[in-house]
């Protein structure tokens, strides 16, 4: 073996290096793994996982309120979560950012989006109801400041209580 | 890095059992099924997302579809469980996953929750068509049945995956927050104030004060507190490829995320039960643990029998019937091996009626007996469970036959077999006379198969019941 070596090239003794230098790395496929995720980004099944990646002092949640302000459960309501409501506005606000829509004018677009697909996601009696009823998409920010946490509510997007007949979709 | 200490902190292929795999095959062909939606009621895409980026998925969404693709499941999952076939029905549960969790994502939100479950399967699906193409290559042949090699890289490359995505999560927190997660840390009583809230208006069941209101203040109020107790989060997920080194590692990291997912749970309301359920079948790996310590409470109850058990002892045995004489091989065989100190002797060796008085030979044609150091005779049934409970592998087996009720049972089967053993013989095509060879003598650890010259009764006074230990 010794004589093998010896007598073997510079090239093959690269080689046999890079081979045992490859053969020390621990964990290659867990490594090709990571790496691969991180580069694949968002692509079901391929996910680079960023739930809690930034812990900012602070965020915001969304709910679905009636004309009165109360609150309307997503879930048996409109069969999602109220995490997918909030996804679904920034995911529109991105589509509206690469159509150039200003950006003042693309949460509420988008919102008023999100709200009409909620909306097509009943069906028509709970439509009206909830149209008759007037419905709103409101946006609460949560921060934390020295003094404890502060919250500050907005409405995205509303459809006003119905007089009469609710408007066609 | 060669050998030595390192080469103990390296990713193996563990060695796992036929049975271990199966139950987790079985584990894990459950949870597919219970993450299998039974409708899907999103009837357009407004966002594509994966494979919806290629191809319209909405199809999904029509009625029966889904209930269609839960019952073409059941075979593929029959057939991945049992490890007949699993490289199609993988395929086919690859993709039916990768196209509902596509539609599921195609609508404008991104859920984390079913990924890696679909990449366990892709990896499964990855390391059966591996086993398939290897067995082409050195066969020349594809096989219906996964080979042992096959199934063991299949669950490995699995364990591969899910400690590769965990270790993706921990770098995406390092690289999303530059670095400041561990700093950031208390930040985290705002995520909670916010899922809390946002569980309200999913469900419109009110918040829970503790978790909403309390445990945020505290957070806030403690920043380094929650700096130390929230990191190991993070560290954990960097590190649960340690995993892969071993069993015992494998246990501990999956208990860990187990653990950190529960709390994650309680805290956020994120409920992550397919990853806890991969950690818990890949990972823990609940029933080698379990067998594990029925193992060692097995021996424990061995070494306590073994201990009660007589240092010595001799078993009589009929040498004219073939069947006693071919179990006897096979039990010197086994006493060898347990260094155990039993006399074994032919009924027909000469001088043998003289050495053991308390023997009945009247009972020559009926049965075997045994007698122990302290003069215990056994006879029949209970003879052949005294002497299996001095074998190491085999004493269960002799506690098992002394039970009440069992014993009954093993002494009417033994009844039934010793009145045809001369028959059963014939009919086995044994030799009756095979240990009656007169130049045996004592085995080297102390069994004796036959001593045919002995030398009589004044030979050994450690015999109990011998006319001098009388005397």
């Amino acid at each position: 073996m010794s004589d093998f070596m010896s007598y073997a090239s510079p090239s093959s003794s690269l080689s046999a290096r890079g081979d045992a230098f490859w053969r020390a790395i621990p964990f290659k496929g867990v490594i090709a793994v990571a790496v691969f995720l991180q580069l694949a980004g968002e692509q079901y099944p391929f996910s680079n996982f960023p739930m809690y990646a930034s812990l900012a002092p602070e965020t915001n949640y969304i709910y679905v309120a009636d004309g009165a302000g109360r609150v309307v459960p997503i879930l048996p309501t409109f069969g999602l979560m109220g995490s997918e409501i909030k996804k679904m506005i920034y995911s529109e606000e991105k589509t509206l950012k690469r159509a150039k829509i200003q950006k003042g004018d693309r949460g509420e677009a988008a919102a008023r989006q999100v709200l009409d697909y909620l909306l097509s996601r009943v069906d028509k009696r709970r439509r009206a109801a909830l149209l008759a009823a007037g419905l709103s998409i409101c946006r609460v920010s949560v921060a934390r400041k020295e003094s404890g946490f502060v919250n500050t509510k907005e409405i995205l997007a509303e459809r006003a209580p119905a007089q009469s007949a609710p408007p066609p979709l | 890095m060669h050998g030595g200490f390192w080469e103990r902190f390296r990713s193996r292929i563990e060695p796992y059992a036929g049975w271990e795999m199966l139950c987790m095959r079985a584990a894990l062909a459950w949870v597919v099924f219970a993450n299998l939606p039974a409708s899907l009621p999103y009837a357009s895409m407004p966002h594509p997302n994966g494979i919806g980026r290629w191809m319209d998925l909405t199809f999904l969404s029509h009625p029966g579809v889904a209930p269609a693709l839960r019952m073409a499941a059941i075979p593929c999952l029959a057939a991945f469980a049992s490890g007949i076939g699993s490289a199609p029905a993988l395929g086919f549960l690859f993709a039916a996953e990768v196209a509902i969790g596509s539609l599921l994502n195609s609508h404008g939100a991104i859920g984390h929750y079913s990924q890696l479950l679909t990449l366990i399967l892709g990896a499964l699906f990855a390391g059966a068509c591996a086993g398939q193409a290897e067995g082409w290559r050195t066969r020349r042949r594809v096989t219906v049945w996964d080979s042992i090699a096959t199934q063991r890289r299949m669950i490995h490359w699995a364990r591969v995956l899910i400690a590769g995505a965990y270790l993706a999560t921990g770098i995406t927190k390092l690289e999303v927050s530059r670095g400041r997660w561990f700093w950031d840390a208390p930040n985290i009583a705002v995520q909670i104030a916010k899922t809390q809230n946002t569980i309200t208006a999913t469900t419109g069941a009110p918040a829970d004060p503790f978790y909403a209101e309390q445990i945020p203040r505290l957070i806030v109020e403690h920043p380094n507190l929650s700096r130390i107790f929230f990191s190991p989060g993070l560290w954990l997920e960097l590190i649960v490829f340690v995993g892969l080194i071993g069993r015992g590692w494998s246990a501990i990291v999956g208990l860990a995320v187990i653990v950190l997912h529960e709390m994650i749970s309680r805290l956020m309301g994120l409920n992550f039960k397919e990853h806890e359920a991969a950690m818990a079948i890949l990972y823990v790996n609940l029933p080698y643990w379990l067998v594990l310590a029925a193992g060692a409470a097995v021996c424990v109850s061995h070494k306590a029998i073994t201990r009660s058990c007589p240092q010595r002892a001799w078993f009589f045995y009929d040498a004219d019937c073939g069947i006693c004489t071919r179990s006897v091989i096979w039990l010197e065989q086994r006493l060898r091996e347990a260094g155990a100190d039993v006399e074994l002797i032919g009924y027909q060796e000469p001088g043998a009626s003289e050495r053991f008085p308390p023997i009945d030979w009247t009972h020559v044609t009926d049965g075997v007996q045994w007698l122990g150091a302290d003069g215990t005779v056994r006879r029949d049934a209970r003879a052949v469970a005294a002497v299996l409970r001095m074998l190491p592998r085999w004493w269960w087996l002799g506690v098992l036959m002394d039970l009440p009720g069992v014993a009954a049972i093993s002494q009417m089967e033994y009844r039934l077999v010793a009145a045809n053993r001369l028959r059963i013989s014939r009919l086995l095509g044994l030799n009756a006379c095979a240990i009656r060879r007169r130049d045996e003598t004592r085995a080297p650890t102390g069994v004796v198969t036959s001593r045919a010259d002995a030398s009589g009764p004044a030979a050994d006074p450690t015999i109990p019941g011998h006319p001098q230990d009388n005397a």
